[in-house]
This record gives C-alpha cells, sequence and structure tokens, in this order.
C-alpha cells in the first residue's frame, strides 16, 4: 500500500512541475514569440571602430553599405579618398578604406559610383565617419544578417558604447536610414516624377 | 571502454595544480577583452582641424537668443535683422530686440529682403511674397515637387531663386514670371552645370549686381549674367585652409560690406573671407572648434555694422562675430 | 595614444547632427544624362527557421540519449552520441541558441514586461528539463555540447571529496543566481558573456575567452566536467527535476549484488554508496537534528537576504551604466584622466547629461538593493536546504545513482558484472 502512495506523490509533484512549465512557457511567451536578430541602429553609431573588433567572427558580420538613393554619387567623395590625397583616382595611396573594399566607377562626367565589396570590408566605419562629416551619410553600417551567427549576447552590443544595437523581429532585420528604398529610387529619364515625400527627414 | 577514476598518490600536490589551473581560468575569463581598435581603423582629419587653433582677428560678441520655431533664414536691410521660422518673420532692431512679427504660412527654407522691403520666403517648394508692411503678397508656386528652394536674392528688377532639388537657379521678375533658368549644364555656352550633391546650394548679389552661385558639388562659385551666361568661375578643392572640402561646399556664402565674400562650409564647420573675383583667400573668421557639434550652419549674413551673423542649428539661436578690438585698431591705422 | 585620442574625440564631436537630434535632411541621387539606374540594395536575409529545425534534431538526439541509457545500457553509443553533440551542437551551430543560454531568455521573459521568448528558446529551455523530469538528466549525457566536450576530454580524472565537492557545488547556486539578478536587472547576459565553450565553438573570440576555454578543458582531463559540476546554473534545473524523474538510470537492470566494483567509476562523485552498518543511527536522534535545521532555515535565508542587501554596490557594478557613471564621476574630481575611456568619451558626446547618467545609475542601484537581498535570501535557502539534507543519513543497501548530480553517462555501466555486455558495446 505504501508503495502506492509513494508514486502518487511523485507522479503528482511531476504533473505540478509539468503544469508550472506548460504555465510559466505560456506567460513568457506572451505576444512577442517571433525570434529575433541583432541590429545596429545607423542612427546612433558613433563610428568607434569596435565593430571590426569585437565580433566573435572574424572579419566581423557589420559590414558598410552604400545606400545609393541618397548617395551623391561625388567625384571628390570623401568615404573613398584619403584625406589629403594628391589625386582622386583609384590610386592604392588615396583611398580611405584600410582594405580597399570600396569599388569606385565611373559613370558619367563627374559622376562616379561607389559600391562595398562585402567581402572585404571588415565594418571600421572610417568611410562612414568621412561621409557623415563631409558628405550625405549614405555609407552607414548593418550586421549582414546572412553572416551573423546571431550570438544570445552580441558580444559588440556589450561593447557598443553608444548603445546602437537592439534586437529586432527576424522578419524585418535591417535598419535602414530612410524607410522605404523603393519610393526613392531614381530613374533615367530627364524628368522624373518623384513621390511628394522624396525628401526623407531622417 | 572501462574508465576509471583514479587515487592520487600526492592530494596536496594534485589540489594545488588543479587550483592554480582553476585560478588561471577565473583569470582569463576576468580580464578576457578584445583588441581596441587602432589608429588605422580611425578615421583621422586632424591635420586639417589643428589649422583652426590659429588666432583670428574675430571673436564672439553675442548670441542673440529666438523666439522661433526652427529658424532658418536671415535677412538684413539697414539696422534691422529679420529671421523666418515656421509661420513668422522675426525683426529685430539694432539692439537685437524683437520690434516686429509678420505672419505667413509654412516652414521657411530661405528669406530676402529686397531694397525696397518686399521679403520673399522661400519654401521647399514655393516662394511667398510679403509686403513691406508684412501684409501677404503673391504666392509663387510653379514649382516642381522635386524642387528644395535653398536661397533667395531680390534686386530691385529680378528674384533669382536657388533651386537645390532641380539643380538649377531660376531668375523671376516682380510679377512671380520665370525667365530664366541659370546654372543647367550646357556644353555649347560652356555652363559646366551644377551640382548639388547634398540640400544646400546658395547664391547672394554683391553690391555691383554681380550674381555669385556656388557650385557645391565643384567646391568652388561661378558668376553669372541675369540672362544665365556664365561669366567666371573659381573652384578650391582641397582640405587646407583655402580651400572647400567634402562633397558639396560652401554651403553658404554673403557679401561683408567691402564687398569680400562670406563663406561657411560645412562638415568641417568654417567662416572664412575671400576676395570674391578671383577667389583668393584672405582669412579665417571663426574655425571648426566654435562649431563643435554643429554638421554646418543654417544661414550666415553680414550686419550694418559689418559684424557676421551665423544661424546656429544646434543652439536655435544667432551667433554675432565681430572683430577683436586690437584687431579693428590694426587695421584701419 | 594621445594623438588616438584626439582623434577619436574629433571623430565624436564630428559626428553628430543626427545625434544631437537635429533634423538632417536627405538628399536624392544626381539626374544621371546617361541611362544608369541605381543599382538594387540588395541586404540577405536570415537564414530562416533554421531555429524550428534545431529543436527537432534536440528532441531526436534526446530520445537518442535516452534510448542508450535505458535500452542499450551503452557507454560507447553514449560515448559516440556525445561526439556528434560536440560537432553539431556546438562547432556546425556555433552554439547558440543552447538551452544553458536560454535560461536567461526565459528569466528576461519573466522578470521584464517588453521582453518575449520565441517558441524555439522556450522549447530550447523546455525539453531538456522534461526529459529530466522522467528520465534524469540524459540532456547532460551526451546532448549538451558543453557537457560532451568536457565528457571527452576527461580522460585522466582524480577523485574528489565529497565534502569538497559539496562546498564547490555551491557556485552553480550561485552562478544561477547572478545570472538572474544580471536579467532581471538589466544588467546583461552573464552566462553567455562567460561561456568558456563559445569561443572553442566559434574558433575565435578574445584571447581571455579562448585561453579560458583551453584552461576548463585541460583542468576536465583531471576534474571531470569542472563546468557541469561546480558552475552550469542550467545544471541546478536539471537536477532539481532529476531528482524527481519518473525513470532514472540503474547500475545494474537488476538486483544489486554489492561488487563494489563500479565504486571506482563515478569520476562526479554521483554513486551513493549503501550505508554502512555503523552510521545508522538512532532516528530520533536524527529526528532532532533535522527539526534544529528546519527551524534555523528562516534564520539562514535572513541572514543571507541581509548579506545579499549589503552587497548591493559591488553587485550594482555588473550593470554597465553604474560603471560608466563611476568612471565619469571619477573623471570629473579628477581620480581619472578626462576620456579615460572610449565609453566616457562617447556619453560624453550623447545627449544625456552626465546628471542623467548618475540619476540613471543611482535607480539602476536600487534595484541592486532588492535583487541582491533576493539573490542572498535565494543562496541562503539553498545552504539550509543542503544541511537538512545533510542531517538525514540515508538507508541504503545497494549502490544507487544520486538522482540529482548523476550525468547519466554510463560509465559505470561496463563496470557491472549483473548486466550482460551491451549489444553495441
Amino acid at each position: 500500500m505504501s508503495d502506492w502512495a509513494k508514486v502518487d506523490r511523485r507522479d503528482f509533484m511531476r504533473a505540478t512541475a509539468a503544469l508550472g512549465f506548460a504555465g510559466a512557457a505560456y506567460a513568457v511567451s506572451g505576444d512577442k514569440i517571433d525570434e529575433e536578430v541583432w541590429q545596429l541602429d545607423p542612427n546612433k553609431c558613433t563610428q568607434c571602430g569596435r565593430c571590426t573588433t569585437h565580433c566573435v567572427l572574424n572579419p566581423s558580420a557589420v559590414k558598410c553599405l552604400n545606400q545609393f538613393n541618397i548617395c551623391g554619387y561625388c567625384d571628390m567623395c570623401f568615404g573613398y579618398l584619403q584625406p589629403g590625397s594628391r589625386a582622386i583616382d583609384t590610386g592604392a595611396e588615396n583611398q580611405l578604406c584600410p582594405t580597399a573594399a570600396i569599388k569606385r566607377t565611373f559613370i558619367e562626367d563627374k559622376y562616379y559610383e561607389y559600391i562595398i565589396d562585402e567581402e572585404s570590408c571588415i565594418g571600421c566605419a572610417k568611410c562612414v565617419n568621412a561621409c557623415l562629416v563631409f558628405g550625405n551619410a549614405s555609407f552607414y553600417l548593418q550586421i549582414r544578417q546572412d553572416i551573423c551567427i546571431n550570438c544570445n549576447e552580441c558580444s559588440i552590443a556589450k561593447a557598443c558604447p553608444s548603445d546602437a544595437f537592439e534586437k529586432r523581429p527576424i522578419s524585418d532585420p535591417y535598419m535602414y536610414l530612410t524607410g522605404d528604398l523603393e519610393s526613392t529610387r531614381s530613374t533615367p529619364e530627364p524628368e522624373p516624377a518623384l513621390p511628394k515625400d522624396f525628401f526623407i527627414q531622417q | 571502454m572501462k574508465e576509471s577514476v583514479r587515487e592520487t598518490k600526492h592530494p596536496w600536490l594534485a589540489g594545488i595544480a588543479i587550483a592554480a589551473i582553476a585560478g588561471a581560468y577565473f583569470f582569463f575569463l576576468g580580464t578576457s577583452s578584445y583588441r581596441e581598435p587602432g589608429a588605422n581603423l580611425q578615421y583621422d582629419i586632424t591635420q586639417y582641424t589643428e589649422i583652426d587653433d590659429i588666432e583670428t582677428r574675430w571673436e564672439e560678441l553675442d548670441e542673440i537668443p529666438l523666439d522661433l520655431d526652427s529658424p532658418r533664414g536671415m535677412a538684413v536691410q539697414g539696422d534691422r535683422l529679420l529671421v523666418a521660422g515656421t509661420n513668422a518673420i522675426a525683426v529685430l532692431d539694432a539692439h537685437h530686440n524683437e520690434i516686429e512679427r509678420y505672419a505667413f504660412e509654412g516652414e521657411p527654407n530661405c528669406l530676402a529682403i529686397a531694397p525696397d522691403g518686399t521679403m520673399f520666403v522661400g519654401m521647399p517648394n514655393e516662394v511667398q511674397v510679403l509686403n513691406a508692411d508684412g501684409s501677404a503678397g503673391s504666392r509663387w508656386t510653379d514649382f516642381a515637387d522635386r524642387s528644395y528652394l535653398t536661397s533667395i536674392a531680390a534686386t530691385d528688377k529680378n528674384v533669382f531663386i536657388a533651386d537645390a532639388g532641380k539643380h538649377v537657379v531660376y531668375r523671376y521678375n516682380w510679377d512671380g514670371e520665370r525667365k530664366v533658368e541659370i546654372g543647367r549644364r550646357n556644353d555649347d555656352l560652356d555652363v559646366p552645370g551644377i551640382e548639388v550633391p547634398s540640400p544646400y546650394l546658395d547664391l547672394a548679389v554683391n553690391d555691383e549686381g554681380h550674381l555669385w552661385i556656388v557650385n557645391p558639388g565643384k567646391l568652388g562659385l561661378e558668376r553669372y549674367r541675369p540672362n544665365g551666361d556664365i561669366v567666371t568661375s573659381w573652384y578650391h578643392p582641397t582640405l587646407e585652409l583655402h580651400g572647400f572640402s567634402g562633397c558639396c561646399n560652401p554651403t553658404q556664402i554673403t557679401f561683408d560690406k567691402s564687398g569680400n565674400l562670406v563663406t561657411s562650409e560645412k562638415g568641417l564647420v568654417r567662416l572664412k573671407k575671400y576676395e570674391v573675383t578671383a577667389g583668393d583667400f584672405q582669412e579665417l573668421v571663426m574655425g571648426h572648434k566654435t562649431f563643435p557639434k554643429e554638421q554646418s550652419v543654417r544661414d550666415i549674413a553680414v550686419d550694418a555694422e559689418d559684424r557676421i551673423l551665423v544661424l546656429d542649428p544646434r543652439t536655435d539661436t544667432i551667433r554675432v562675430f565681430g572683430m577683436k578690438e586690437s584687431a579693428d585698431v590694426a587695421t584701419t591705422t | 595614444m594621445n594623438a588616438n585620442r584626439v582623434i577619436t574625440a574629433l571623430g565624436t564631436l564630428l559626428v553628430p547632427a543626427a545625434m544631437s537630434g537635429a533634423a538632417e535632411m536627405r538628399f536624392p541621387p544626381p539626374d544621371f544624362y546617361s541611362a544608369y539606374t541605381l543599382p538594387d540594395l540588395y541586404m540577405p536575409p536570415p537564414p530562416t527557421s533554421n531555429g524550428m529545425w534545431d529543436a527537432v534534431i534536440l528532441f531526436v538526439a534526446l530520445s537518442i540519449t535516452t534510448w542508450m541509457v535505458f535500452q542499450a545500457r551503452s557507454r560507447r553509443g553514449l560515448f559516440l552520441m556525445s561526439i556528434f553533440s560536440v560537432a553539431w551542437f556546438g562547432f556546425y551551430r556555433t552554439g547558440c541558441i543552447c538551452p544553458v543560454g536560454s535560461t536567461q531568455n526565459v528569466m528576461a521573459g519573466l522578470f521584464l514586461p517588453d521582453v518575449g521568448v520565441s517558441v524555439v528558446v522556450l522549447s530550447f529551455f523546455v525539453m531538456p528539463l522534461l526529459f529530466s523530469l522522467f528520465y534524469g538528466r540524459v540532456f547532460c549525457a551526451s546532448v549538451c555540447p558543453l557537457g560532451a566536450m568536457q565528457e571527452l576530454v576527461a580522460i585522466a580524472p582524480i577523485r574528489i571529496s565529497p565534502a569538497l565537492e559539496r562546498v564547490l557545488s555551491m557556485g552553480k547556486y550561485i552562478y544561477l543566481g547572478l545570472a538572474a539578478l544580471g536579467v532581471a536587472t538589466g544588467a546583461g547576459f552573464l552566462v553567455c558573456r562567460y561561456d568558456p565553450f563559445v569561443g572553442i565553438w566559434r574558433m575565435g573570440h578574445s584571447y581571455g575567452m579562448l585561453l579560458a576555454g583551453g584552461v576548463i578543458l585541460l583542468l576536465g582531463v583531471f576534474v571531470a566536467r569542472p563546468y557541469c559540476r561546480f558552475m552550469c546554473p542550467y545544471g541546478v534545473l536539471l537536477g532539481w527535476m532529476s531528482r524527481f524523474s519518473k525513470y532514472h538510470l540503474d547500475i545494474p537492470p537488476s538486483p544489486c549484488v554489492s561488487c563494489r566494483l563500479c565504486e571506482d567509476s563515478c569520476p562526479y562523485n554521483a554513486i551513493d554508496m549503501p550505508t554502512p552498518q555503523h552510521l545508522k543511527e538512532d532516528p530520533e536522534v536524527g529526528k532532532k537534528r533535522l527539526r534544529g535545521f528546519v527551524f534555523a532555515s528562516p534564520v539562514i535565508i535572513a541572514i543571507g537576504a541581509i548579506v545579499g542587501y549589503m552587497m548591493y554596490e559591488p553587485l550594482s557594478r555588473m550593470h554597465p551604466t553604474v560603471t560608466l557613471s563611476e568612471q565619469i564621476a571619477a573623471e570629473d574630481v579628477g581620480l581619472l584622466e578626462v576620456n579615460s575611456s572610449l565609453e566616457t568619451e562617447t556619453a560624453r558626446g550623447l545627449d544625456r547629461t552626465t546628471e542623467q547618467l548618475h540619476s540613471e545609475a543611482m535607480a539602476i542601484r536600487e534595484n541592486f538593493k532588492t535583487g541582491g537581498a533576493w539573490l542572498g535570501g535565494f543562496l541562503g535557502l539553498i545552504v539550509a536546504l543542503k544541511l537538512i539534507g545533510l542531517s538525514k543519513v540515508p538507508k541504503l543497501d545497494v549502490y544507487t545513482p544520486h538522482k540529482e548530480t548523476c550525468f547519466s553517462c554510463g560509465r559505470c555501466y561496463p563496470y557491472c558484472p549483473v548486466e550482460a555486455e551491451p549489444t553495441i558495446a
């Protein structure tokens, strides 16, 4: 008889614990049950360079991007050129980028396209700083989600001096400087009719 | 596969060794840190900001607080200083006290006052005319959606309007009719075309009636005739003190009482003076250290006493810069 | 050095129209005369739905391990399973998310109102606990990559005295308590930050963490599973579950013959020996002692809570805002050079004034008073429970695995002569 009682009590406790888990699970999941990923807010970024050195990956999962629809396509691009360089050309000594990851392509008189090669970019934000100071701030950092392994505690986030890192839903993992990329896309027509909200307040 | 636990022959030795290893573990955990980014990962323009340490002949005299929402444009007429903010123009007297206020609708980008007192307020794609007494005049709305008006200058015949969005300057007559588009690229007339990578495009008319337009992308100025012909131009693309740097500079220009050009820049924010016809650098008025946090200033003007007024976006005030007294004496003797 | 500082300072100073709140106008690209179209800005999406697959694989691995422990009774099978877990959960999936770390996500979900826990994370947290509730710590046996890695390197384990074992195993309760405090106060995920294995899985980290990982594996050669026994916060929860498990690994499949052969097989002090005759005491003495400890427990808990409360100042330094505020204060009174670190330098450039920072830090420090008291009370409770547990002399006739501390690793299987050799081994 006592054996029966013993088994009952143990089973009862197990059942209580299982119910406790279920309850806790229900309590914590709430509405926000989507998976989340890390991203950095370019508006808070101070270009300190720690994204390069503090990522568990080498090279870092943080890369620079050039958002073309706010790029000035300048000949004298400070994100591209070493300050004080004697010539405006693709010479290695004139390039600001420590890994020469920015590719400069001539488009037409006085306009050049700048594309960042993700393979080479180490996310140091030198060009971001320069473009922010002198240009349109079309260069900025983002965590490339295909590279990021999404650590539970991002080690760059912990080291970021301006708290620019946050968790975002996996369905919307990037923070663009202009919300809608499509609406600001220029067309080659001479008089492009663009929507009214064309100038974007940051 | 049998794995067995060993009895140590020297428990104390083993204990010390294990304690040492464990100690090392906590030491490494505690002192774990990443390498800090070195100098080659930092953007370095010190050599160009350091030159701002040089002693100038100028000093900050005053700071005028403004009772306006996002003040953006300034104009000077005689002793009076006009500042345009959202929905209102404040008129300040020689002592910087507000004496009058005119109302209009909208968020202005720029302000001009004609010799007879008529005011022109530039919105992103509209110009509102206010009569000299402040009553509302006509509204010019024939601008494109893409237009972004950044500067206006008014002479007794013409109104010149800079449109950064369309990369062009318009000449209007006083009746609001568009007469000429100035600065559009034209290879036959050797007009290089105004390049505007960011929303800054300024123009000014000096006392001789010459129209000077900034070509921000080329980092210099161009002089045009009212019919759109280019007269002359000069460009100084360099980070050095005598030139302009970045994608688009100077951002603001005006003329002082002796006809010299006063410029302000974005990025390395600094106020400088030039001889306008050839573009010869004259002097640094105020360097980047005076505007440590500003990306650029909103507007500059020169008042009746030849002081330089700067509309500072960080403080939303007008900062007044004047010649140091000692310097003044030095120049007059 | 100084030049560097200047540069960074300038960088920070120049930056921030955006940060000073001024609305910086963004501008369109030029009109191109040639037929040039803007390139697409392709930003690759995160790899989707890996999480669900990970959960499925975790379930399968737990099931296989359970089968190994109960049906196959194969030490070799569990060993092979360990190799798989190290390779898959460790090196291939780089150790995130793991059930150990998920503890903090769940605690964050419980403590912080605006934090949710995704289904995947929750299933990673709950699954091993449920398995533990029914089959003992099969997750530790060979599914957890941390445990598996240590199991693999434990080739020359030495015996640690049970008393020392008990003292050191308090470490995991302290770690669990600190982790909870860190989550509740917003200081961060301590368990992930100080995970010595994560650098090994990713084959890259700070040198300190890589060295720590190496050192703990070296330690693990002689002291088997040091992390699991003395540090693992999730192990605390698993142990509690396992204590009440419906089924648990038995050393012999049929009646124990008390041959003592398994005594030397367990490096974890997890086999309870039959109680020697001379220790069997008068039940009345035991009851008296037990009563004493039960009445003493509230006092122990209260002392713990008071000590924890008094520790709020050093404890609060685990929060970055508090350290930052202290650094800035030290700089302001001249104890440190101004802008002595990138953190203070940046903080001074932000909109937030130092006064705001200090008051924020003070508010956080207040939280640590409450949190410290809870932490101390929790540890006091653990101590009290341990004392009560110690005061009960078990009456065992046969060799039994200790359900709370046994990792179900199967090291004792090959030693037991009662069973037939497993087919796989």
